[in-house]
């Protein structure tokens, strides 16, 4: 045994390697250039950078708008989170569905069809005119109020899905025991449930507000002239003028503010959030107490308990919120089959010139045929990439995986401007910029963090017996790998290869600054066409997208249940031998 | 620098009134080659880069796509010029674009900083050359668009302003507007602040930045939104969010052709020429030369301005358009009538040293910057 130990090669290091050694080089090799072209000739740009009342200005504006966001985004998401963490069944799986499916459709259409929601003479305003509660129409777009409305609808879908994940966690037996010792349902819900969802809280503010930092595409087409973001300014530069010395110390700047953000939170609630919290951050627990500190909220609420209990009026919160999340959906669909040139809702006439036009044209095709292959070979490194790592970061001791894991996940929580325009630059020297290769590299290591915290968790999910007694009976560990981890965890990732190639083919910050003439995807004609050309076009590429997705998604699914029920036929058939 | 544009400001005039005349051209080219001898190497594609959207289709589809297919080459797309990105490409020596369109307060500094190769004008045929006065065919460009930005507006609002003063009159013309940001191709946004301000029509340079910001602040409370490119800003006119705008003629009578409630009025629209020039190191130089000299012929400019209503230099296309359908002819910017209400601007001006370094349109950038964010 021990002398069988000794000659194992210790696949699970190198596995883990592997997939930082791709980071490194893919990931924050593009970074680190950044850092070498802000610094160039002693940091002086940086210095410019800082010392301009223009940039400190729209960098305020940044934080105190992720900041608002992610609080109103929190607010929002808090209820239906819980109503769907505290239901079963059927319940919680519409409510999961529909909460969500926004992030099935790509921002870029999400944020054109709230242009045209909150437009002057769109659905809200006439609604409003006709009920009589105003009488000129409201001013809603291209500025501050429809920034925030548009950018609260696209953040709520990833705050409800990190608490639920979390919330799912919280043994409804605690509230119990507290009502048992004679709480009100109040108090108990504030004594007991809220501190247990706290680390939820905390990952799901961390990670909406590190997504509104980096926020470029919906203030670039709702907001208003204050509502200018950080990363607006990045692609400004960059892209209209061409300053990479100052687009890079712009970056080096976000990039600061991002990690100051993220070393809070590793030392609050540390990383492992992410992964179902298996280790805990320092301070997570005090600031629990914190949060118990809302306990005394229980007595000035207690004269509106009865309406707070009431699960009726729960009720009505998470319908609004839940006809929120579809508004959208009720626009670009007609939309797309409208018969004029210019945007009008509703089409006053009707034709499928738009999805004609669109199969047609041979730059469309040509983008979908782009998109789908740099989706694909996203989708494969990333999975691949992923599952490997799962495997090393399983067997890794703990201070190995305290390092691994905040690299892996790091794609996820950097914003994205800054490692495109990183990317971009790395790219161009080296001859894959424009290219189908270069962007799908930076796909996969942008897909890496939801694949990986998806694979990780099936294969951490696995008994370690299983693969013990394959292991005991004479199989390699490539073998075991091969022919138990494997088939046991294959449906998930056929579900992170969705993911994966979903996140690929509606990436956009990476293609905007990545794709050119040789290799453009649909979200970099789809922003040239908002920005460009607006016409009903986009609302029918955006169907179009949102279908092909569906199917996949029924696809992976059906292969998914395929592959449980042949698991399933072949423990029956072994049993009945 | 200056001279060049005072003489393409005339020829506007040129082209406006030789709509009767007769092409008294004084070219002094030397006489077109036969366009087949490539003395470049021959390649199979060619990669135009120009500002997007309908105008961009139009271009491609009068100008450029019938050179494509005559001669078997492959065209391809790219959206957004810009000086900076033409620098950055020359000078990594990877140039991906073969016929950039430029506007002209970009031609100074490309051709002071070399970046853009003379026009191989032996790939043009005699009649061509003969029908466009040489201001519109200097040495490193040919003239791609000859258009206006004016005062866009709604059919549907009871009465719409003519002059950029009234423009600024939010109590008579109540209503939101919108106009192009600083960052705008071309810097009409300041053009029109002083005219409004009462600087005389024509005269507005050197452009005082301080008076034409101050200008400004008295009409940002009524701009719905500063667009950098031109289609989101007609949009918002198509859409009734504003009632008035300072937008590109073509798109706004395109929309207007395409059934929306809008118009164009060419009183004091600012008169503009844009370029097509051919960057260092393009990589299809022939098929630039070839398509570049077919994107100037009568039957490409006649095609192009059937397109959208916008101008071309060469006189025998205005003709021909003229005696084809007169009607759509007269509501072209080049039209005598309406180029009569048109005011001239210096987009050269922009190009020059501010003092510091700092070229004015530079300046215009940084300016508008600090004030947008107020």
């Amino acid at each position: 045994m021990n002398s069988e130990r000794r000659r194992s090669i210790p696949w699970g290091m190198i596995w883990l390697t592997a997939v930082i050694a791709y980071l490194l080089v893919v990931y924050f090799g593009p970074i680190a250039w950044l850092l070498r072209y802000a610094l160039e000739g002693g940091g002086g740009s940086l210095l410019q950078v800082l010392g301009s009342s223009v940039t400190r200005s729209i960098l305020v504006n940044t934080l105190t708008f992720a900041a608002a966001i992610t609080i109103l985004t929190l607010l929002f998401s808090y209820p239906i989170a819980y109503f769907a963490a505290t239901s079963h069944g059927r319940t919680r799986n519409a409510l999961l569905l529909v909460s969500t499916i926004p992030l099935w459709t790509s921002l870029l259409v999400r944020s054109v069809a709230w242009l045209i929601v909150l437009a002057r003479h769109g659905p809200v305003n006439e609604i409003l005119l006709a009920l009589g509660l105003i009488s000129e129409p409201l001013n809603m777009t291209h500025n501050t109020v429809g920034f925030y409305v548009s950018s609260l609808y696209i953040l709520v879908p990833t705050m409800v899905l990190v608490l639920f994940a979390s919330m799912r966690g919280i043994d409804p037996a605690h509230v119990k025991s507290a009502r048992t010792l004679g709480a009100h349902p109040l108090q108990a819900f504030l004594n007991v449930y809220v501190p247990l969802s706290i680390p939820a809280v905390v990952s799901g503010c961390l990670l909406v507000f590190i997504i509104a930092l980096g926020f470029f595409v919906t203030p670039s087409l709702l907001g208003g002239p204050s509502d200018r973001q950080f990363s607006m300014l990045i692609q400004q530069t960059v892209d209209r003028f061409a300053d990479f010395t100052r687009g890079a110390a712009l970056s080096l700047v976000l990039l600061i503010c991002s990690l100051a953000c993220l070393a809070l939170f590793g030392w609050v609630a540390g990383f492992n959030q992410f992964m179902g919290g298996r280790y805990r951050g320092k301070s997570l627990g005090s600031l629990q107490r914190v949060s118990l500190k809302l306990r005394y909220l229980d007595v000035p609420l207690r004269p509106l308990a009865p309406v707070l209990e009431s699960r009726r009026l729960w009720l009505i919160v998470v319908t609004i919120t839940l006809v929120f999340m579809f508004v959208p959906y009720i626009v670009i669909i007609p939309l797309s089959f409208s018969d004029a040139e210019y945007l009008e809702f509703p089409p006053s006439t009707w034709s499928l010139r738009w999805y004609e036009e669109i199969a047609g044209s041979s730059r469309w095709l040509t983008a979908g045929i782009t998109s789908v292959v740099v989706g694909g070979i996203a989708a494969a490194i990333a999975v691949s990439l992923s599952f490997v790592g799962s495997l090393g970061m399983r067997d890794a001791p703990g201070r190995v995986s305290r390092v691994a894991l905040p690299l892996i996940i790091a794609p996820m929580l950097i914003p994205s401007i800054i490692y495109s325009v990183g990317a971009f630059m790395t790219a161009s020297t080296i001859g894959l910029s424009d290219t189908v290769l270069g962007i799908a590299l930076a796909h996969a290591a942008l897909a890496l963090p939801v694949c990986f915290i998806l694979i990780a968790t099936a294969v951490d999910g696995v008994d370690p017996a299983i693969e013990r007694a394959a292991r005991s009976l004479g199989a390699s560990t490539l073998t075991s790998t091969r022919r138990i981890m494997l088939p046991l965890v294959r449906p998930v990732l056929y579900v992170a290869a969705l993911l994966a190639f979903q996140t690929s083919f509606d990436e956009i910050v990476v293609a905007l600054f990545m794709s050119g003439v040789q290799t453009r995807t649909i979200p970099r004609l789809m922003w040239e066409g908002a920005r460009l050309e607006v016409n009903p076009a986009i609302s029918a590429v955006a169907v179009l997208v949102l279908g092909a997705i569906l199917i996949l998604a029924v696809v992976t699914g059906i292969v998914q249940q395929a592959s449980l029920w042949r698991r399933q036929r072949v423990r029956v058939e072994e049993s009945s031998q | 620098m200056t001279t060049h544009r005072t003489l393409a400001a005339g020829a506007v005039a040129l082209v406006a009134l030789g709509l009767v005349g007769c092409s008294s051209s004084t070219s002094t080219t030397p006489p077109a080659g036969s366009p087949t001898t490539s003395k470049n190497p021959a390649t199979s594609e060619l990669v135009f880069f120009s500002v997007g959207g309908t105008f961009q289709k139009a271009q491609v589809d009068g100008l450029f796509q019938p050179c494509a297919d005559k001669n078997g080459i492959t065209l391809k797309q790219d959206e957004g010029p810009s000086v900076a990105k033409i620098r950055a490409a020359v000078e990594s020596g990877n140039v991906p674009w073969d016929i950039i369109e430029v506007g002209e307060s970009d031609l100074p500094t490309l051709i002071a900083e070399d970046l853009i190769v003379p026009i191989d004008y032996s790939y043009f045929d005699q009649a061509t050359l003969d029908a466009i006065d040489p201001v519109f065919r200097p040495e490193r460009a040919v003239e791609a668009v000859i258009f206006v930005e004016g005062i866009g507006y709604r059919t549907d609002v009871a009465s719409h302003p003519t002059t950029w003063a009234e423009f600024w009159d939010t109590s008579k013309f109540p209503g939101l507007r919108v106009m192009p940001s600083g960052n705008y191709f071309n810097p009409t946004v300041f053009e029109s602040a002083l005219v409004a301000d009462g600087v005389t029509p024509g005269q507005q340079y050197p452009i005082d930045f301080d008076r034409a910001f101050k200008s400004l602040d008295k009409i940002k409370g009524s701009v719905k939104a500063w667009h950098d490119t031109p289609a989101p800003g007609v949009q918002l006119l198509v859409d009734g969010e504003v009632n008035y705008g300072l937008l590109p003629n073509g798109r706004v009578l395109q929309a207007k052709g395409q059934g929306a409630k809008v118009d164009f009025d060419y009183s004091q629209a600012f008169r503009l020429v844009d370029y097509h020039v051919v960057p260092k190191g393009a990589k299809n130089l022939d098929n630039a030369m070839k398509c570049l000299a077919y994107s100037m012929t009568k039957d490409a400019s006649v095609a192009f301005m059937k397109l959208i209503a916008y101008g071309r230099s060469n006189k025998d296309a205005n003709k021909a358009l003229q005696a084809e359908d007169p009607a759509y002819a007269a509501t072209l910017p080049t039209s005598p009538d309406n180029y009569a209400k048109t005011l001239p601007t210096d987009m050269t001006w922009y190009a020059q040293d501010s003092g510091n370094g700092k070229t004015w349109l530079q300046v215009s950038i940084e300016r508008w910057n600090e004030w947008y964010g107020q």
